[in-house]
């Protein structure tokens, strides 16, 4: 029997405001394939991992799973415990869910104010904030204005010495200078790959993934592997959430 | 009624020589998505010319044109991407392809990446179910340029609320 797969996409549009017109529906056809080749694993992820990474990377044909600093682990057919051996990708599906669904997912660093004057834009800025509170390089981070939430700066913790909290500011929202911040850590997990999968994402800002988000790239035809290909799951200061991990290759 | 969204994926293994064991299924959560004040617009694409989904001013271009509203007509208005979907297929009586589409977001739904290839039958899909504000020229370009005989659909969606 071979191996399967199956993928179904559905956009459906129903417009309040128009109750005589039958909703407008948008399907991108589904795909399935049937192989006997392919090859999958499995990675997941969850907890604070504040001090290191999760990652999954290639050795040669070996996809070694390392989770918050633990030892490499390869992946394995799970009938018969082989290593599971990779020469080219054919898909990454990542998707972000509660790990206890009676357990909100949480940050480690909910809020801090800071009234470092600084104006919106896309740049490293360095608010003043108190010492000693929960940030840790790569969290993801968004500071608000008090007076206007419209106003406000989000990116990547770049780093936290002293008082002083640095942030790779990626997205804003409004304009002006402002000092009147209040900072809170965002609760979800972030994904970065330098070919992993077949897919090269930016090397600077990580992809966030919030709970229920998902990326999902699917390459029928294989994108050839290589060693030290590595995707790189952070959940920096984030608790409650399970990053699901599965990898298709051949 | 609120605009749905659905998506699903199953993998099924078989390990030839497992004859006696049951298949493993691989299932990641299905994603459904339903939001009361969502835009969705969705484009083919065929051609050898690259084509670009950009926001301008807050409206969503395709290939230069203002999306709008398929029912009221109004200019769709962009305030947060919750996703999209972009699905590549061989064009209606067209020989075999040639060449590779590309993907390429800069922003669009938080994801920067470099050109990743899609190649017929591939899929590249990001889905935020809770994300932040559209950046204001945040684009994704389908490269075709270099290709022949390929219909690319793309389903992209969001809501006209900006994030609180």
């Amino acid at each position: 029997m071979p191996n399967t797969f199956a993928l179904t996409l559905k956009a459906q549009n129903s417009y309040p405001a128009s109750s005589v017109v039958q909703a407008a529906t948008q399907q991108i056809p589904d795909l399935s394939f049937s192989e006997n080749d392919l090859i999958s694993g499995v990675f997941e992820v969850f907890g604070n991992s504040t001090a290191s990474a999760n990652t999954l990377a290639t050795s040669g044909t070996t996809v070694n799973s390392v989770l918050a600093g633990a030892t490499a682990v390869p992946l394995t057919n799970p009938i018969t415990n082989a290593t599971l051996a990779f020469n080219y990708w054919r898909g990454l599906y990542v998707t972000v869910t509660r790990r206890d669904p009676a357990v909100a997912p949480a940050s480690v660093r909910p809020s801090a104010l800071s009234t470092t004057s600084l104006a919106i834009e896309v740049a490293s800025k360095a608010f003043t904030v108190a010492a000693s509170l929960g940030y840790v390089a790569n969290m993801r981070v968004r500071a608000t204005s008090a007076a206007n939430p419209a106003n406000f700066m989000e990116g990547t913790v770049t780093s936290y010495a002293s008082t002083t909290l640095t942030v790779a500011v990626d997205t804003i929202g409004g304009t002006g200078t402002l000092a009147d911040w209040t900072i809170t850590g965002l609760i979800c997990a972030q994904i970065q790959s330098n070919g992993f999968g077949g897919v090269v994402t930016n090397t600077v800002v990580p992809l966030p993934i919030y709970e229920g988000g998902s990326f999902i790239y699917s390459t029928p035809t294989g994108r050839k592997s290589a060693t030290s290909q590595t995707l790189t799951i952070l959940l920096n200061g984030t608790t409650g959430l399970n990053v699901n991990v599965l990898v298709i290759g051949s | 009624m609120p605009s749905t969204f659905k998506l699903s994926t199953i993998l099924q293994n078989s390990f030839t020589g497992s004859a006696t064991r049951a298949p493993i299924t691989h299932s990641i959560p299905p994603i459904n998505a339903s939001l009361t004040d969502a835009w969705s617009i969705a484009a083919e694409f065929t051609g050898t010319s690259n084509k670009t989904i950009i926001l301008s001013s807050g409206s969503i271009l395709v290939d230069s044109v203002a999306q709008v509203d398929p029912i009221t007509r109004a200019t769709i208005a962009v305030a947060q991407i919750k996703g999209f979907i972009v699905y590549v297929a061989r064009a209606v009586d067209a020989t075999a392809p040639t060449g590779t589409p590309t993907v390429t977001c800069t922003g669009f739904g938080k994801l920067t990446n470099t050109a990743v290839a899609v190649p017929e039958g591939g899929v590249f899909s990001l889905h935020l179910p809770t994300t932040t504000a559209a950046g204001a020229t945040d684009s994704l370009v389908i490269g075709l340029s270099g290709t022949t005989g390929y219909k690319v659909s793309v389903v992209a969606y969001g809501t006209v609320t900006p994030p609180v």
